[in-house]
C-alpha cells in the first residue's frame, strides 16, 4: 500500500516506462488510480467527463476518510557506505580530531558493541544493572519527589551516590525479572506501605531523619504542569480522558503565540478538545504554552530526567485568573450546586481535595459563601459575570459557589500530591 | 543553590516546625516583611563595588546590517558587482551565499556626529544625536552563523541548548530589587525570534531566575486582570479565604512550601496593582511621550517598550530585554532595514536622553546588538528582482554598542578591514562582552557559577576577557 501522494506519483512515473504487456495488474491499478486522482488537462476540458469524475472523486473522497489512517514505522538498516566519525575538537565539526569507532566506555564494559543491536543486547543484557537501576529511579523519584539516586540524570563518579542502596537493586531486579513492566513497578509501589503513608512531618523523626531518607513519611509534592490542568479540569467534570491523537491547542491569553518564530497562529480547539490533559498541548518551542511554563514544564530543548518545582506568583495569577481555570470553577460550582445546600461544602471538598474538611475549614468556607453571596445580591452585574447562565438557584447564590470553587482551586492542596 | 544555602534552609525549616502552634504566623510573617527569608530572590552583594545596577538589553534579532548603519565600508564600492579574490575568502564559512558571491557596496550615506565624530548611516537620524553616550564596538565576533546557535551563544554562551541565560545570571548573581514586578522581564516586537523562550529561559537554573514575558498591549503580565466581574474587593477576600485554608494546611502538616505558596499569593497581589501602573503612562509628560514616539503608528509598540524599560529600571528590575525581530535582510535590505531603523531609531535614542536627564544612565547597562552581523557581499534570491538584494549572516566581524553603567561613552573600539570582512584591530568575543556586562555589574565572570552536571559552570563558558578599552 502506498500511503504518499510524493511516493505515488514517483512509484506511477516509474510503472510508465514499463512496458504495457509486463505491468502486474498491481502496478496496472496504481497507474489507474494516479490518473483518476490527477486529472490531466484534456480531460478538465471535457464537462460530462469532468462531472463524472468529480462525482467519483467524492465518494473515494468519503471511501478514504473511512480508511483507519496509516502510521509510519521506521526501520533501521546498516549503511554499508557509512561515513567515518571523528571526534569533533572544541566542539567545531570542522575541526576533525581523532577516528572514532562504535563502541562504549571502557568503564562501562570490555565487551565489544559494534553496533545497534549489540547495544541494545548489552542494554538489557543481565550484565549490565545500570538501566534497571536508572529507569526504577526515575519511577521512584515520581513518586517520592527525588530519586534513590538523587542525580537521576547522573550515576557517574560526578553523581550522588544512592540513599538505599539495597532498595534500589530489589527495585531493579523487580522490574528486569517482571519483564520491564513499568505497569508492575507502579502497582508494586502505589501499593506499598512506604507510598501510602501520611506526608505530615513528625518532630521525633525530623529530628533523626531531617532528609526523609528512610522514607518514614510520605512528601508533599506539587503536581507537574500538565496535571495542574488536569486537576482542575477532573475536579470541575469537563476533562476528556481521549487518549491519543493529534496535539490540542486550549485558550491562551493572545499575542502569545504570535511571538513563535514563523508568526504562527493559535487557532483554539472546539469542542472536547479544549478539555483534553495537558500533555495533548501542542508544545511550541519558541512560544510554549505559558501555563506549562509557569509550572516548571521543560522547554523541550534538551531532555529533562527531573523537573524543578518553583513557587511563584505568576503561579497564583496562572490559576487565579487564566480563563481555563476560572471556566473549571464555574463548571466545579454547577457540580456543587446540585447537592443539597447543606451538603455542598463537603462535596466541594470532596471533588477537590478528595477529603471532608475539617470544622474549621468547614466554617470559614461556609463564612466565605455567605459573604459572597450578600455581596451579589447587591451586585447582581457581577453575579451574572460569574455565572452567566440561569441554573436554577438564585444567581447570587450559584455567583457564591463560583466564587467558593475558585478559593478551593486556589489552596495549595488543590496542585499539590498529598 | 550551593549545599550552605540548602542546610541554612534545612536548619530554619526545623526550627520552624518545633516552634510549634504559632509556626505559620511566625513564618509567614518573616516571609512577608523579608526578614531573614531563605528568599533566593534577596539582593545580593557583588564580587566588588559595581557601576551598574540594571541591564537593559536591546536584542536586535536576526543580525543588523553594520556596514549599513555604523560602519561604512567606502572600499567595497571598487569591489561592487564584483567577486572577492579566492585568497581573501578562502576560511569564510556562510550559511545560504556561496564566499565567490559579488560584493555589495552599501548605498548608505554615512556622516561623523557628536565631538566624538562618531560614525552613523543616514537611517540613524535619532541615534547619531546621542552618539557620545555611546560606546560603539565595531569588532564583534561570534562562533556561529545561524540564529538559534547565534542567539544561544550571546544569550547563553554556548551554542548548545540547556544553559540559563545571561538575564538569568545577572538575577542569581545580584538578586531582585523590585518588590512586586519580576526581576526579569522580557518584551517583544515585530516578528517572532527564532530563539523564542530558549533567549530568557533559566537553563539549569532553578525556574525562579527565568525571564517573564511582559507585554504592551493588554495585561502587561498574562494573566493579571481578575475574571470579569471579579473586582479588586472581591479579590481580596478571595485571598483572604485561600489563606486561611492554606495556613490550615501548614499548621497540619508542617510544609512550609504552603508558607511560600501563601507569600506568592500575596506578591501576586501587589503585581496586580504594579503591572497596571507600569503601562500607565498618564503621569508621563507630553514632552516625554512625544520624545519616544508613544502616540506615532511607526514607533508606537516599540516607544512603548522602551518607556517600560525606564519604567522598570526606575522601580528596579534588574535586566530588561527587549527583543525585535527582525534583522534578517537576506532579502529587501534597503527597504527592510528602513522599517527596522524608523521602528527603533527614535525610542531608543530617546531611552538614552531619558535615562541621562533622570539621572538612571549611570547606573544603567544599555546594549545594542544581534546575533551577528552581515556580509559584505550580496544575496540574490530571486535574480528577477535586482532591487531586492540583500546579506547574508557574518559571524566574523560586526557592530555592537553599549552605553551607560560605566561604560566608556563617546568612543569607538576596534576596526574592520576596508571591506568589513575581519576585523583588524581589538577583537571583542561573545565572551567577552558577556565578561564585559557582569564586570560592570561587580561581577568577576569567572566566579559566577553554578554546579550542574557534576561541574561549575558560567556565562563565559571557559573564556572570555573583560575589556579594558570599554571601561569608563
Amino acid at each position: 500500500m502506498i500511503t504518499s501522494f510524493k511516493a505515488m506519483v514517483d512509484n506511477a512515473v516509474k510503472l510508465l516506462f514499463i512496458d504495457e504487456s509486463k505491468r502486474t495488474p498491481e502496478q496496472r491499478e496504481i497507474m489507474t488510480n494516479h490518473w483518476v486522482r490527477n486529472l490531466g488537462p484534456d480531460v478538465a476540458k471535457d464537462k460530462p467527463l469532468n462531472d463524472r469524475l468529480k462525482e467519483l472523486r467524492e465518494k473515494l473522497a468519503k471511501l478514504d476518510a473511512g480508511f483507519t489512517p496509516l502510521t509510519h514505522a521506521m526501520t533501521v538498516t546498516v549503511d554499508p557506505k557509512a561515513p567515518q566519525a571523528y571526534i569533533a575538537l572544541g566542539g567545531d565539526y570542522r575541526s576533525k580530531g581523532a577516528e572514532v569507532t562504535p563502541g562504549l566506555p571502557a568503564a562501562l564494559t570490555s565487551a565489544p558493541v559494534k553496533d545497534r543491536l549489540a547495544f541494545a543486547r548489552w542494554l538489557c543484557g543481565p550484565e549490565n544493572p545500570l538501566t534497571a537501576r536508572v529507569v526504577v529511579n526515575r519511577i521512584w523519584q515520581e513518586f517520592f519527589g527525588r530519586g534513590i539516586v538523587r542525580t537521576s540524570d547522573d550515576f557517574g563518579t560526578q553523581g550522588e551516590k544512592p540513599t538505599n542502596p539495597d532498595l534500589l537493586d530489589w527495585l531493579a531486579s523487580e522490574f528486569r525479572d517482571g519483564g520491564w513492566s513499568r505497569k508492575h513497578m507502579h502497582r508494586l509501589i502505589v501499593t506499598s506501605a512506604a507510598y501510602r503513608q501520611s506526608s505530615a512531618t513528625r518532630k521525633e523523626l525530623s529530628e533523626r531523619d531531617p532528609e526523609n531518607t528512610l522514607i518514614s513519611r510520605q512528601t508533599r509534592l506539587r503536581l507537574p504542569a500538565e496535571l495542574i490542568r488536569d486537576v482542575a479540569l477532573s475536579a470541575s467534570g469537563l476533562l476528556s480522558t481521549t487518549i491519543g491523537g493529534p496535539s490540542v491547542r486550549p485558550p491562551q491569553p493572545a499575542g502569545v503565540a504570535e511571538l513563535r518564530y514563523g508568526n504562527g497562529k493559535w487557532v483554539e480547539s472546539t469542542g472536547a478538545d479544549r478539555y483534553r490533559r495537558g500533555l495533548y498541548i501542542q508544545f511550541q518551542r519558541t512560544a510554549p504554552y505559558p501555563q506549562l511554563m509557569n509550572f516548571d514544564a521543560p522547554d523541550s530543548n534538551v531532555a529533562c530526567t527531573r523537573r524543578s518545582r518553583s513557587n511563584t506568583p505568576l503561579q497564583a495569577l496562572n490559576l487565579l485568573n487564566d480563563p481555563v481555570f476560572f471556566e473549571s470553577a464555574q463548571a466545579l460550582a454547577l457540580r456543587i450546586l446540585r447537592n443539597e445546600a447543606n451538603s455542598r461544602i463537603d462535596q466541594a471538598f470532596r471533588l477537590c481535595l478528595a477529603r471532608d474538611p475539617n470544622s474549621r475549614e468547614r466554617e470559614r468556607l461556609a463564612k466565605y459563601v455567605d459573604e459572597q453571596e450578600t455581596y451579589f445580591e447587591t451586585n447582581p452585574k457581577s453575579a451574572k459575570a460569574l455565572m452567566p447562565m440561569s441554573v436554577g438557584t438564585k444567581p447570587a447564590e450559584a455567583a457564591a459557589w463560583v466564587a467558593a470553587s475558585r478559593v478551593l482551586m486556589n489552596t495549595d492542596e488543590f496542585i499539590v500530591r498529598e | 543553590m550551593n549545599p550552605l544555602e540548602l542546610a541554612r534552609i534545612a536548619s530554619r525549616r526545623s526550627f520552624l516546625k518545633n516552634v510549634g502552634g504559632g509556626l505559620g504566623m511566625i513564618a509567614l510573617a518573616d516571609l512577608l516583611h523579608g526578614a531573614e527569608a531563605p528568599n533566593p530572590l534577596a539582593p545580593k552583594k557583588p564580587h566588588f563595588a559595581p557601576k551598574a545596577k540594571n541591564v537593559i538589553f536591546l536584542f536586535m534579532e536576526g543580525g543588523p546590517s553594520q556596514m549599513d548603519l555604523y560602519d561604512p565600508k567606502p572600499g567595497l564600492q571598487k569591489w561592487h558587482g564584483k567577486p572577492l579574490p579566492p585568497e581573501m575568502t578562502k576560511d569564510l564559512k556562510l550559511a545560504f551565499i556561496k564566499p565567490t558571491a559579488a560584493v555589495l557596496a552599501s548605498p548608505r550615506e554615512f556622516r561623523q556626529f557628536g565631538q566624538s565624530g562618531m560614525f552613523f548611516s543616514d537611517y540613524l537620524p535619532h541615534m547619531s544625536k546621542v552618539a557620545d553616550d555611546l560606546c560603539m564596538v565595531r569588532s564583534m565576533h561570534t562562533d556561529a552563523f545561524n540564529h538559534h546557535p547565534g542567539q544561544l551563544l550571546l544569550f547563553t554562551g554556548s551554542m548548545q541548548f540547556g544553559r540559563p541565560t545571561m538575564g538569568a545570571w545577572v538575577v542569581y548573581g545580584l538578586g531582585s530589587e523590585s518588590k512586586n514586578l519580576p526581576a526579569f522581564a522580557v518584551l517583544a516586537s515585530g516578528a517572532g525570534t527564532s530563539g523564542g523562550a530558549s533567549n530568557f529561559s533559566n537553563g539549569f537554573l532553578p525556574s525562579m531566575y527565568q525571564g517573564t514575558l511582559l507585554r504592551s498591549t493588554g495585561d502587561p503580565i498574562l494573566y493579571l486582570s481578575n475574571p470579569e466581574g471579579v473586582s479588586r474587593d472581591q479579590q481580596r477576600a478571595a485571598l483572604d479565604a485561600v489563606r486561611d485554608l492554606n495556613q490550615e494546611r501548614l499548621a497540619e502538616t508542617g510544609d512550609m512550601e504552603i508558607a511560600s505558596r501563601i507569600a506568592s499569593y500575596e506578591l501576586a497581589f501587589r503585581m496586580q496593582m504594579a503591572g497596571p501602573e507600569l503601562a500607565d503612562f498618564s503621569k508621563e509628560s507630553p514632552a516625554t511621550l512625544e520624545m519616544y514616539g508613544v502616540n506615532n503608528e511607526t514607533t508606537k509598540q516599540y516607544a512603548t517598550n522602551c518607556l517600560m524599560a525606564r519604567r522598570m529600571v526606575e522601580i528596579g528590575v534588574r535586566y530588561v530585554m527587549l527583543m525585535h525581530a527582525s534583522w534578517d535582510q537576506h532579502t529587501n535590505l534597503n527597504k527592510a532595514l528602513k522599517k527596522n531603523c524608523d521602528i527603533t531609531d527614535q525610542p531608543i535614542a530617546a531611552l538614552i536622553k531619558d535615562l541621562k536627564q533622570r539621572g538612571l544612565l549611570d547606573s544603567t547597562l544599555v546594549v545594542w546588538g544581534g546575533e551577528f552581523g552581515r556580509t559584505p557581499m550580496v544575496e540574490i534570491r530571486n535574480t528577477a528582482d535586482p532591487d531586492g538584494a540583500g546579506r547574508d549572516h557574518h559571524p566574523n566581524a560586526y557592530t555592537m554598542w553599549l552605553a551607560g553603567g560605566g561604560i566608556k561613552p563617546g568612543v569607538t573600539i576596534g576596526s574592520t578591514d576596508e571591506l568589513g570582512f575581519k576585523i583588524v584591530e581589538d577583537p571583542v568575543h561573545v565572551h567577552d562582552l558577556q565578561a564585559t556586562i557582569l564586570n560592570r555589574l561587580g561581577m568577576d565572570h569567572t566566579k559566577l557559577t553554578y554546579r550542574h552536571m557534576g561541574r561549575e559552570f558560567r556565562l563565559t563558558d571557559i573564556s572570555g576577557t573583560v575589556v579594558d578599552k570599554m571601561l569608563a
